[in-house]
Parts: structure tokens; C-alpha cells; sequence
């Protein structure tokens, strides 16, 4: 088939003075052509390293220890930063997590997008104008919002705006980081319109990052969950969460409370984060799985095939092999 | 009845942005949170909710109205309301200074009012680092903001506002990072600071079900108004104004597919208008008021049901 | 967005701070590099460069090049003093001014603006003709006038900080002025304030050089302005002891302003807020 983009046993850690910190340890996701994943995990589970990882922005004291992060077959692990430049947001583009902090404060919105689609393409001023209003517009904010300065305007119109300029380049896949957070339903819900007739009509590709579990299937084909650095489940959009088999998907599921029904009390995961420089043996959830049986302390599982493109790391799934 | 903890009376905030254009973030707003209560604050994103939040925890100054605290005058007396009233706010990537660890951060509040020794607030910041899950709290003392997620940073700046065993919290979506089982875990400590300590909270959210699972009380924001407010339940069971039910109906779609216009509302009528169903003419030349359709529950809309 | 902007190279930077730590090793070394007591006769007045005399003797006989070693040392002391001065003036008004705003700011900046249009030189001058010679007087002279330009720089930076979500933060704690200006707000012009003060420095050594060269220095210490003021004095410009009198000193003038300029700049770089963004 043909892949879009394609990790492998990708590591990626952050060096300190406590050590190395494996942030991201064996990720192997396979993104094909227009299909969109949701990425969700706990706080902390390296996602956003993920994430950073895949447009190469990860901050100087992290690094790629292994692995390839294949891009319409390009391998961007090996890629040097001038060609790097050239592919990050003509081919792939990031909203960051907080997107709202990366604007300028000293020039106004509006000049912002008006930049960013210049850099892409060559338009008469007038013309830049007229799209970065439109680009308001498609996220629900008021065009006239394009002479504020970033101060000026609330933390999820700012969330917007950035979402708004990642879409004004239309590469071919989009790395937004929980770009739903800090956005009502409403606008939420208009952004996730958004990106979903954006799949259509010129076929984008999405990595959604998000704790929201409605906001990562929402597009997604796919989900992964991950865990601890590793990604523990893989299943197609429509068996998530209900079909989830790892027991930390399904505890996640339970964790919201219900907007209707009687009020209950909420469980959470009881337990700790494993700390990302020193997992527990085996399989990294047990501590806290309250299925946990004693090979389950012993040997980490592998993602193995329990539906036909679902697949789950977990002893008690023990399916075929990949 | 007894006295509200925080109460804003007719409080306005009009901000004159670039362009001479005139934005009324905060409009003659009024509201009561009482001890032990819990009042949830929900709204279109840049309907003024940070806003109100800073404008009743005195960081901004109303351009009309006034904010009380158990019946006085914040500014009269101002370190003895800083040290019981505390803000988290809405961006943790911003409000952590990026130069100090995570214990200095965490104990600013107790450096500021002279609270404890060194040891003590070491002491303290371990326990309340733990109590917003970060465990163990040893492995992010020494940490920089840089060094942490965003839902880890989002907890330090909650662990920093709780530090003082506040008596009122205005929380600007102090969950908006969080992802499920964690988020579950703050929001089972502030319930129980609620009832054990009698903690008055404003609690910011753009997530309905979370809004009802915590607050006793809800309000719901629009273009600087107060739309709707009344008990949790009934607000989000049998929504009135027309704003509430898209909320919940988009909260329970997810996605919205038609694309969307801005249409600037008349000055004189309904803010909402151009996007309400139900506008009549009335609504383009009247502005509706708050006014109760149940036991506390009140709506602003010329044909509410 | 998210766009990177490369910073300089910090070759020149290295640069300057090489040069700045060999005239630092030079200044504290002086009594064992130089060949001679400066301020003893060391020969006959007026020998041409020779081998016992590297650069030749000046008008009463002292050894030039012993002269300029420890030149080396009154010129960078009276430059990091007279820089000291000025930026904890510069800093004291720039954060006065930048954080409480308002009435205090406007009367603060336009003393800054007073004092910036005036002309520097003369007025240096004048102070220092009314004061008297003297190293202290010297110091005082230009660290009273230099202030104005950090105190700019540096206000506008606590501008900038003071409405950043942190510092909101420690004061909607309850953090007192005191607390919040040296818990956040002094720590992060930090930076900005030191490459003002190596800028700062570099600016006082010419001032001190100049004053000296016009005789308003301090008559007892060498300072390279002080051997160019004799060598002028004694007709050095007119006849060939400028190559060996005038131009060494003026060559370690320029030297060292040189080497504070370039570490000036690549710090003034490297922590430039709007370079510094992003995430
Ligand atoms: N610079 C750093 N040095 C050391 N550890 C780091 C650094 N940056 C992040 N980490 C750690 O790496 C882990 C993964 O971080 P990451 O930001 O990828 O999490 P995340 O899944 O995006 O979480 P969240 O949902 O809270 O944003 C965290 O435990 C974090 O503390
Ligand atoms: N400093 C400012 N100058 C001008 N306008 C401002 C300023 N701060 C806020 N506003 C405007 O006030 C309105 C309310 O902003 P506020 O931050 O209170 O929104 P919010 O309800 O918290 O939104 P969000 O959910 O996105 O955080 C917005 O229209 C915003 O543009
Ligand atoms: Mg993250
Ligand atoms: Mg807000």
C-alpha cells in the first residue's frame, strides 16, 4: 500500500543530568495516503516528543537514538536540516501543543497568516489579505480580528489562529498537537469540520494528538494509544473505545464523566505514571492493570493482531504475531 | 443567606484594542459564589470567562462594576486577599517562569506570605505535587518548565495556586491538558477541598460533562453576557437559551460539518442573534435580560424554552 | 511561525571574548610582563625602538612598552568601574521606570531623553575639568552620563516582562514589588543587562582614553589616553616617534574596543527577546 508516512522503532530521548530519559522507546506507527490517526495517552506518555520528532523540532537536549520516520519514503531521521527546511510545512506541518504561545507578539494576526502564505506562494498583497481573513472566517473568528495583536485576543482565538495558518500552506499531512484544547465545543467542533473537509477535498493526512477521545476519532481512521513511550493499542476508529482491548484504553474510556445519567464518582487509573527514565520490568502498565498476571511482570508484550488492523500489546490479547 | 465568598456586581471590562475598535470582554455582569461552592463557567472561547476570572481576582480593573470579597473591598486590604484567594491560569505553558525549577515555582505563594521554613515547604510541595499526580514529587523538584509536558506543567501551576490552602481558586481551565484518568484525579482533589476545606471555586471549562461533574452551579457565557445560569443539573438537562443547547448539542456531535459565516450582531439587540434559530425581530432591537424561568435557573432570550 | 531565525555565528564573539581575556591576562600580569617600572627612567628620553626598549622611551626616559603594559591596567579598571556605574544606574532607573509606568516612567525617560541629547563628549568634559583629575572623578564622570542608554534598553525589556503571564502570576500571589522585580523580572533582563555593561565598558575606555589624551585624567596612573596626551604634548605627531609612541596605544585603544563591541553585540544577539521567542 502506499504509505504516507511510516515510523519505525523510532527512540527518541532527552539527555539530562539525571541521565538518559527515553521519552519515546520503539514507536512503529504506519500512516497510508489521506487516512488520519488519533494519538492518545496519558499526560506525559511522549506524545508531543512524538510529535516534535516527526517535523524535527525537538529541542536540543532531546535526540533520535534509533530508528526511521519514513515520509512518502524519504527518511527524515537522515534528512540534513537545509533539506529538513524545505519540507517542514510545504509536506509537513505542526500545530504545536499551546499553539497560542508560538505567535509574534509585536505584529498583528493578521500579518502573521499573510506571511505564512507568502512564504508558500507567491500572491499580490491584496489577494494575502483577502485569504488570511478567510482563513479567519473558516475557524470561526470574526475577519476583523486580523489588525489585533495576539494580546489582544483570548487564549482559544489565538489556538485558531494558529490552526488557521498551518492550513493556509495545505501540506499533504498536519501534526496537530491537542489543537482542540482551550476551544469551546462549538469551535472545536467547526475546527474538526474543518479538518474533515479539508481529508476530502485534498486529501490531508492528520496526526491527531489529543486526551479527548471523541476529538482523536473524530478524524481518525486510525487510534493509537500510548503508553510510557510505547504505543500499546492500534485499532481502526470505529472499535475505539468501545472494541479497546488494552486495559488502559478501557480505563481511559471510563475516566470521563458522563454529561448525562447520574453523577458518579469519578475512578481515574489509580497509581502511578511509571517515570520515563526508569519503566518497571515487563509490561510497563502492570502496576496499575488490574488484570496484571505474572508473566505480565516479567516480559513486555509486543503488539500483537487481535482484529483485522487492530492490534494491542497485552499478554491477556495474545493474538497472532504482527 | 449567608455571605457570598466572591460576588461581582454589574462588573464591565471594555478593552480598546488596535484599530480604535472597542471589545466588550466583560458586560454588567453579576454573580455570587458562596463558600464550599463550586460555579461553573462555560462559554464561546473569547467571551470574556479569563477575563471575569481576573477581573474578580483584582489583576484587571473593571471599567465599571466592583468585586467584593466576603463583603469587603479587595483592594483595601490586599495581601490578606491575595493569600486567600488564588487564580490558575488558563495557559501553563505561560504562567510557569522558565527559569526557575519546579520547587521554587511551587513554593512562591508560601515565600511571598512567609509561610514555613525551608524544609517545610520542601516538605509541602512534595505533598501537593503528589496530591495533583506528580509522583514521586522528588523527580520533579529539580526540574525546569521546559522539562516537563504540558499536562505536567499544567499540574504545577495547580499544585502552586492550592500550596496556600486557598480560600477561593478561580481555575481558568485547569484541566484543559490533561488527558482522562489524571484530569479524574484533579478534579476528585478539588471536590474534595471543597467539602472538606469549604474551597469557593470559579471553575473555567469548555467541557460541559466535566462542568456538571463538578459544579453546583453553572453559567454560560456569550460575547461578554451571562446567557444562562442556574443549578448544574438543569442547565445542562433542560437548557433554555438557544447558545446553551448548540454547546451541548456540538459537545455530543464532536464534528461540525457546515461551514461557518461571521455575521456582526446589531449593536442594540440580541448578541447572539445572528446565529440563533429562533431570532424574531425583537431579537435585532432589543437586548434580552437575565431573567428566571425556574428555581435559580435564569436565561436572557426572548423566546427561551 | 515557528520559524527559527539562525542567529549570527558566535565566531566574531569568540573573537572579541579572546582578545578580551588576553588584555585580562595582560592587566593582572603587568609587573611580570613588563620589562621595566613604568615610572622610572629606564634610559635616555626619546630612544628610537631598540632591543632593551622594544617600542623606545618617551620624554623623560621611562620605557614605552612597560608604559603601555600597564596602561593596560588603568584603562580596563576605570572602563568595567566606569561600566558598573552606569548599568546599576541604567538598571535601577530602567526598572523603576519599566514596571511601575505611568507618571514615574514619563518623568524617568525624559531625564533618559535629556540626558542622551545632550552632547556627551563636552559635557564629560566640563565635568571633569570642574571636578578635577583623578581616577574616581574619572569613573564617576562617565558612569553618571553613560546610564541613560541600558536604563533605555533595559526598560523596555521590563515592559515586556511585566505583562508576561508569570510575572501576573507572582503578583496576583501577593508578591510585593521587591519580590517580583528580583524573583522575575531581574533575572530575566539579566542577560541584556550584560551585554549593555561589556558595551558600556568598551564606550567608558574611549571616553577615558579621550579625557586622558586632553590631560583631564588621572595624572599619577598610565593609562594609554595619558601616553598619547605626553607624545602629543612632546611633538610625537611631527616627527617619526609616532610610529612607536602614538600608534601602539592607540592600536590597544581600539583593540579593546573592539573586543568589547564584538562580545557586546553577539550577547546583545543571543539574548535579544525577539530573537529569543518561540517555544
Ligand atoms: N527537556 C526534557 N528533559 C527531560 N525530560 C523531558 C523533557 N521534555 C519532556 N520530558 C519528559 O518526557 C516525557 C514525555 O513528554 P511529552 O511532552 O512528550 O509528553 P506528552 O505525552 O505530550 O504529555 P502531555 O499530554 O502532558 O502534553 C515526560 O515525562 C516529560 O517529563
Ligand atoms: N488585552 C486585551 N486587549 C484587547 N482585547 C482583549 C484583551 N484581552 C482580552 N481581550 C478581548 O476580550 C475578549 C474576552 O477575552 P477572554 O480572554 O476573557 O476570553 P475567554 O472567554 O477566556 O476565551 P478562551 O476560552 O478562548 O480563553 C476577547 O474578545 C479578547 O479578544
Ligand atoms: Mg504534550
Ligand atoms: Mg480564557
Amino acid at each position: 500500500m502506499d504509505d504516507l508516512l511510516v515510523i519505525e522503532d523510532l527512540v527518541v530521548a532527552y539527555s539530562g543530568p539525571a541521565g538518559e530519559v527515553r521519552a519515546v522507546d520503539g514507536v512503529s506507527l504506519r500512516l497510508p495516503r489521506g487516512a488520519s490517526l488519533g494519538l492518545v495517552g496519558e499526560s506525559g506518555c511522549g506524545k508531543t516528543t512524538l510529535a516534535l520528532a516527526l517535523v524535527r523540532l525537538l529541542p536540543s537536549c532531546a535526540s533520535i537514538l534509533s530508528g526511521r520516520i519514513l515520509l512518502e519514503g524519504e527518511d527524515l531521521v537522515q534528512m540534513p536540516e537545509t533539506a529538513m527546511e524545505g519540507v517542514r510545512w510545504r509536506r509537513v506541518a505542526l500545530i504545536p501543543q499551546a499553539a497560542m504561545n508560538s505567535l509574534n507578539p509585536v505584529y498583528t494576526v493578521g500579518w502573521q497568516i499573510r506571511e505564512a502564505i507568502a512564504t508558500h506562494e507567491r500572491v499580490a498583497s491584496r489577494e494575502a489579505d483577502r485569504r488570511a481573513a478567510a482563513a479567519l472566517e473558516l475557524v470561526g473568528l470574526d475577519p476583523a480580528r486580523r489588525f489585533a495583536y495576539p494580546h489582544e485576543l483570548s487564549v482559544g482565538m489565538r489556538q485558531r489562529v494558529v490552526i488557521a495558518m498551518a492550513f493556509a500552506c495545505r501540506p499533504p499531512l498536519i501534526v496537530a498537537d491537542e489543537p482542540g484544547s482551550g476551544l469551546d465545543a462549538i469551535s472545536r467542533a467547526q475546527v474538526l469540520g474543518l479538518m474533515q473537509r479539508l481529508r476530502h477535498r485534498l486529501g490531508t493526512s492528520f496526526v491527531m494528538i489529543s486526551h479527548d477521545l471523541e476529538e482523536a476519532t473524530a478524524l481518525g481512521d486510525l487510534v493509537a494509544v500510548m503508553y510510557a513511550g510505547k504505543v500499546v493499542e492500534v485499532c481502526p476508529a470505529g472499535r475505539f473505545p468501545g472494541q479497546a482491548r488494552h486495559p488502559y484504553s478501557r480505563a481511559l474510556a471510563a475516566a470521563h464523566p458522563p454529561l448525562r445519567g447520574p453523577r458518579q464518582q469519578l475512578t481515574g487509573i489509580p497509581g502511578e505514571v511509571p517515570r520515563p527514565g526508569s519503566p518497571p520490568p515487563g509490561c510497563r502498565f502492570h502496576p496499575r492493570c488490574p488484570e496484571a498476571a505474572a508473566a505480565c511482570r516479567q516480559v513486555g508484550p509486543e503488539l500483537s493482531k487481535v482484529a483485522p488492523g487492530h492490534h494491542v500489546a497485552c499478554h491477556l490479547w495474545g493474538g497472532e504475531g504482527l | 443567606m449567608t455571605q457570598a465568598r466572591v460576588e461581582a456586581i454589574e462588573l464591565s471590562r471594555i478593552y480598546r484594542g488596535s484599530r480604535r475598535r472597542a471589545v466588550l470582554a466583560v458586560d454588567r455582569l453579576n454573580l455570587a459564589i458562596g463558600g464550599g461552592e463550586v460555579f461553573g463557567l462555560v462559554g464561546e472561547s473569547g467571551s470574556g470567562k479569563s477575563t471575569t476570572a481576573r477581573l474578580l481576582m483584582g489583576l484587571e480593573r473593571p471599567t465599571s462594576g466592583r468585586v467584593l470579597y466576603r463583603g469587603w473591598d479587595p483592594a483595601k486590604r490586599p495581601r490578606e486577599f491575595r493569600r486567600q484567594a488564588q487564580l490558575i491560569f488558563q495557559d501553563p505553558y505561560a504562567a510557569l517562569n522558565p527559569a526557575l525549577r519546579v520547587l521554587r515555582t511551587v513554593t512562591e505563594p508560601l515565600a511571598i506570605h512567609g509561610v514555613g521554613t525551608g524544609a517545610e515547604r520542601r516538605r509541602l510541595a512534595c505533598r501537593w505535587l503528589e496530591r495533583v499526580g506528580l509522583t514521586p514529587p522528588r523527580d520533579y523538584l529539580d526540574r525546569f518548565p521546559h522539562e516537563l509536558s504540558g499536562g505536567q506543567r499544567q499540574r504545577v501551576a495547580i499544585a502552586r495556586a492550592l500550596i496556600l490552602e486557598p480560600a477561593f481558586v478561580a481555575a481558568d481551565e485547569p484541566t484543559s491538558m490533561l488527558d482522562l484518568s489524571v484530569q479524574a484525579g484533579i478534579l476528585n482533589l478539588l471536590v474534595t477541598l471543597q467539602q472538606e476545606m469549604g474551597l469557593g471555586c470559579l471553575f473555567i471549562t469548555h467541557d460541559l460533562a466535566v462542568a456538571r461533574h463538578v459544579s453546583h452551579r453553572i453559567g454560560v457565557m456569550f460575547a461578554g453576557r451571562l446567557v444562562e445560569q442556574g443549578p448544574a443539573e438543569a442547565v445542562v438537562g433542560t437548557a433554555a437559551h438557544p447558545y446553551t443547547r448548540q454547546l451541548l448539542a456540538a459537545a455530543a456531535v464532536g464534528v461540525l460539518t457546515e461551514e461557518v459565516s461571521f455575521t456582526a450582531p446589531s449593536p442594540d439587540g440580541c448578541r447572539f442573534g445572528p446565529r440563533c434559530p429562533r431570532a424574531g425581530a425583537v431579537c435585532r432591537e432589543q437586548e434580552p435580560f437575565l431573567t428566571a424561568i425556574g428555581d435559580g435557573h435564569l436565561v436572557a432570550c426572548h423566546f427561551p424554552g | 511561525m515557528l520559524k527559527r531565525r539562525r542567529a549570527r555565528s558566535p565566531a566574531l564573539g569568540l573573537v572579541g571574548a579572546g582578545i578580551l581575556l588576553a588584555l585580562g591576562l595582560v592587566a593582572l600580569l603587568a609587573p611580570w610582563l613588563s620589562p621595566y617600572d613604568p615610572h622610572h627612567r629606564a634610559s635616555r628620553p626619546f630612544l628610537p625602538p631598540s632591543a632593551g626598549h622594544p617600542l623606545g622611551t618617551n620624554d623623560i626616559g621611562q620605557d614605552i612598552a612597560s608604559e603601555l603594559i600597564h596602561g593596560t591596567r588603568v584603562s580596563l579598571l576605570i572602563g568595567v568601574l566606569a561600566a558598573a556605574v552606569a548599568l546599576s544606574l541604567g538598571t535601577l532607573v530602567g526598572l523603576v521606570a519599566g514596571y511601575y509606568g505611568g507618571p514615574v516612567d514619563v518623568l524617568l525617560m525624559r531625564l533618559v531623553d535629556v540626558v542622551l541629547v545632550v552632547p556627551f563628549l563636552p559635557l564629560v568634559i566640563l565635568l571633569a575639568a570642574y571636578l578635577g583629575p583623578g581616577m574616581w572623578n574619572t569613573v564617576l564622570v562617565i558612569g553618571g552620563l553613560a546610564w541613560a542608554r541600558p536604563a533605555r534598553v533595559i526598560r523596555s525589556q521590563v515592559m515586556s516582562l511585566r505583562s508576561r503571564c508569570y510575572v501576573v502570576a507572582s503578583q496576583a500571589m501577593g508578591g510585593r514589588p521587591a519580590h517580583v522585580l528580583s524573583g522575575h523580572v531581574l533575572p530575566g533582563i539579566m542577560p541584556l543587562a550584560l551585554a549593555q555593561f561589556v558595551l558600556a565598558a568598551s564606550h567608558g575606555i574611549l571616553v577615558e582614553a579621550s579625557l586622558s589624551f586632553l590631560g583631564l585624567g588621572d595624572p599619577v596612573r598610565k593609562s594609554w589616553g595619558s601616553m598619547l596626551h605626553y607624545a602629543q604634548l612632546r611633538g610625537a605627531f611631527l616627527t617619526g616617534a609616532w610610529r612607536w609612541w602614538v600608534l601602539p596605544a592607540g592600536l590597544m585603544i581600539t583593540l579593546t574596543t573592539l573586543g568589547f563591541t564584538l562580545v557586546g553585540y553577539w550577547l546583545e544577539e543571543r539574548f535579544d527577546p525577539r530573537l529569543r521567542g518561540g517555544r
